[in-house]
């Protein structure tokens, strides 16, 4: 890509040059120059995973030529509301494209629908809307990461055993579809005995209470997985501190540098890896491209990926 | 409030709610360091923002007057929104489900004001408490999503509520367009009725007077218990019209929406110059306590600086408010001390 950038800068320094001396008349389809205003809506500033879209927003914004780019988010993290007063204010700053990862899908289409009315582009990477004019979604299929995970949690115990499941935020649709995934990829599995199924928030602290409580009330514990790292890390926190750590296997979902640490010391067996940044990455292209006249689909899929021990040499970076 | 007024009721700085100073501070600032804050299209979005956190801190205020305090209101909020929403996915008319909701939320705020006043429990514990309850109920009617329902006639008023009273077009750009959405007009008439009961009825002064002194306000014939249950109860159908502007701004209602706003309505009040303490405040300061710390948080997100920030700003908004509080009743208190010299 920044390959293509340089050429096509070339090229249009070329053209401008030849232009000046009068040999070629300036005429230009989209106005290349012009610069773009793209604004990041994302469900949380505190999330270390919502950091590292963030960060791949900010590489991407300095590929794309002439874009400018802002990161907002809620204050509470989570809060719809929150997010549709900043798609109100990134319409009256009158930016070219909305990135937003909706904290509800339903709740968000209003704002979209405003978007759409005032004519910007809007996409969402990570969450879908389920309204409003879209322009294109990035991410993967969170039923899909609850099925994946489920299925890796049931193999590591060899398909048995009592399992335990952290869920996020109640209401939350993320949240739901990745345990309904986890759930459908236990059915497959008659001897994996499911004993609970809470909420902790997509929170640490959250985690770790629900995890001594669960530490109190049964005795056996094979497995325990996760909708998301943070709760997983308070859950093995609470584990360690009644010296039942190794009697069980802890499954979670995103990668960052204290998740890395976690499957390093063998706290963590495995996590999945959504590539947020990537999907960020791939839905600014599809403004721009958008923007410029290209034509871009309206789904993306990413892949899952399973990322175990071995692996973490890969994930580290600087 | 004017300084043309007769020398006898001249114009008063401290008699202005604390937030003023800081509302027109941060409204300064804004215009001048954010572009497009200053136009037709932000201040209006500005507006409808601001709309839920100004009833929720008026109702606050309302109850930090008389030394009382309401944290169920977010919850109570996302429960009777909840209610709403499932009256009108099951079909009932918009106007039941919403009859329905605001009755519930007074009934919350009648509970609520029984156990401050019957059971003695501080307003706080008892408050805190059937704040839990509220979000329970929110949980478990919701199955802890968010509901929504097909649009149909009769939910056609929640879709005119959805729409602007006035929208005028001022130039091509989308921060060129004026618009007055019903939300906005709701809010104004219920803040508005909220605040002829304080001014001219018993309302007020019996609150102030409960506020500084339940006991002695007792002993001179006010019925301290009902009144207070009464101002419990009308911030319980406060949050639950918050509770009804939520839904109609997300078009659909989550059970967490209401997290965390008592608070901010708390802060709200506070920089209104409401004292936690009783007896002291104003219900226009909260309502500008509230637009102060929405117009930071939008002119933040239009600077495009990072949400993290906002909480150090309107800590700081907070203290600097408080800070030129001061300054003006100092300022008041040597005017008319030089006043009674010369009168002397």
């Amino acid at each position: 890509m920044k390959r293509h950038h340089t050429l096509a800068s070339f090229a249009l320094s070329l053209l401008v040059a030849a232009a000046g001396v009068g040999l070629v008349a300036p005429a230009q389809a989209a106005s290349p120059n012009k610069p773009l205003k793209f604004v990041f809506i994302v469900k949380s500033m505190q999330f270390p995973f919502f950091l590292n879209m963030i960060e791949g927003a900010e590489a991407t914004a300095k590929i794309l030529p002439n874009v400018t780019l802002k990161s907002v988010g809620p204050e509470t993290p989570y809060s719809v509301e929150e997010q549709i007063q900043l798609v109100e204010q990134a319409i009256t700053d009158g930016v070219d494209a909305i990135l937003i990862a909706p904290a509800d899908s339903k709740a968000i289409v209003p704002a979209i629908e405003k978007a759409n009315k005032a004519g910007i582009l809007v996409a969402t990477p990570n969450t879908k809307a389920y309204g409003g004019k879209v322009l294109t979604w990035t991410g993967v299929d969170n039923y899909k990461v609850g099925l994946d995970l489920g299925t890796a949690l049931a193999e590591s115990i060899k398909g048995k055993g009592n399992v335990l499941l952290i869920e996020g935020t109640p209401g939350n649709s993320t949240s739901e579809e990745r345990v309904h995934g986890y759930k459908e990829a236990f059915k497959k599995y008659p001897d994996i005995k499911l004993l609970d199924s809470q909420p902790a928030n997509f929170n640490r602290e959250k985690g770790m209470v629900l995890m001594e409580n669960w530490l109190q009330k049964f005795k056996k514990i094979d497995a325990v997985g996760s909708i998301n790292k943070d709760m997983t890390m308070g859950a093995v926190e609470a584990a360690k501190q009644v010296g039942r750590d190794k009697e069980m296997v802890h499954i979670t979902f995103d990668v960052d540098n204290d998740g890395l640490d976690a499957l390093e010391k063998g706290d963590i067996l495995l996590t999945g890896d959504q590539n947020e940044r990537s999907q960020i990455a791939l839905a600014m292209t599809a403004c721009y491209l958008a923007l410029n006249g290209y034509k871009v689909p309206s789904e993306q899929y990413l892949p899952l990926t399973l990322v175990y021990k071995k692996d973490v040499p890969k994930y580290r970076h600087k | 409030m004017s300084t043309h007024r007769a020398s006898s009721r001249r114009f008063r700085l401290a008699r202005l709610p604390n937030s003023i100073f800081a509302f027109l501070l941060v409204f300064m600032v804004a215009s001048l360091w954010v572009p497009r804050f200053f136009t037709p299209g932000n201040l209006s979005s500005l507006l409808l923002q601001s709309s839920i956190m100004i009833i929720l801190s008026v109702a606050m205020a309302l109850v930090i007057i008389a030394g009382g305090i309401d944290l169920s209101m977010g919850s109570v909020l996302s429960m009777c929104g909840v209610i709403m929403a499932l009256c009108m996915r099951n079909g009932l008319h918009a106007l039941v489900a919403i009859g329905i909701g605001l009755a519930i939320g007074a009934l919350f705020g009648l509970l609520n004001g029984l156990i401050v006043t019957r059971l003695r429990v501080p307003p706080f514990i008892a408050t805190f408490g059937s704040m839990g309850i509220a979000q329970s109920l929110a949980n478990t009617l919701s199955g802890r999503r968010t509901i929504y329902w097909e649009s149909g006639s009769h939910s056609s008023l929640v879709d005119l509520l959805k729409g602007d009273v006035v929208h005028i077009q001022l130039g091509p750009e989308s921060s060129m367009v004026f618009y007055i959405p019903f939300l906005v007009v709701l809010t104004a008439v219920v803040v508005g009725g909220v605040i002829f009961l304080f001014r001219r009825t018993v309302l007020g002064a019996y609150v102030h007077a409960i506020g500084e002194n339940e006991e002695v306000a007792r002993l001179s014939g006010i019925a301290t218990r009902s009144w207070t249950t009464l101002l419990y109860v009308i911030s319980g159908a406060l949050a639950g019209f918050a509770g009804l502007l939520m839904l109609i701004r997300t078009n659909s209602m989550q059970p967490t929406s209401g997290d965390w706003l008592e608070f901010v309505a708390v802060v709200a009040a506070v920089l209104g110059g409401n004292a936690l303490e009783g007896g002291k405040g104003s219900l226009v300061g909260a309502i500008f306590g509230a637009l102060t710390l929405y117009m930071v948080r939008n002119a933040l997100a239009l600077k495009g600086i990072d949400t993290s920030v906002t909480m150090v700003v309107i800590g700081a908004v907070l203290v600097i408010g408080m800070f030129l509080n001061a300054l003006a009743t100092r300022h008041e208190k040597k005017l008319s001390a030089r006043a009674e010299t010369e009168n002397a």
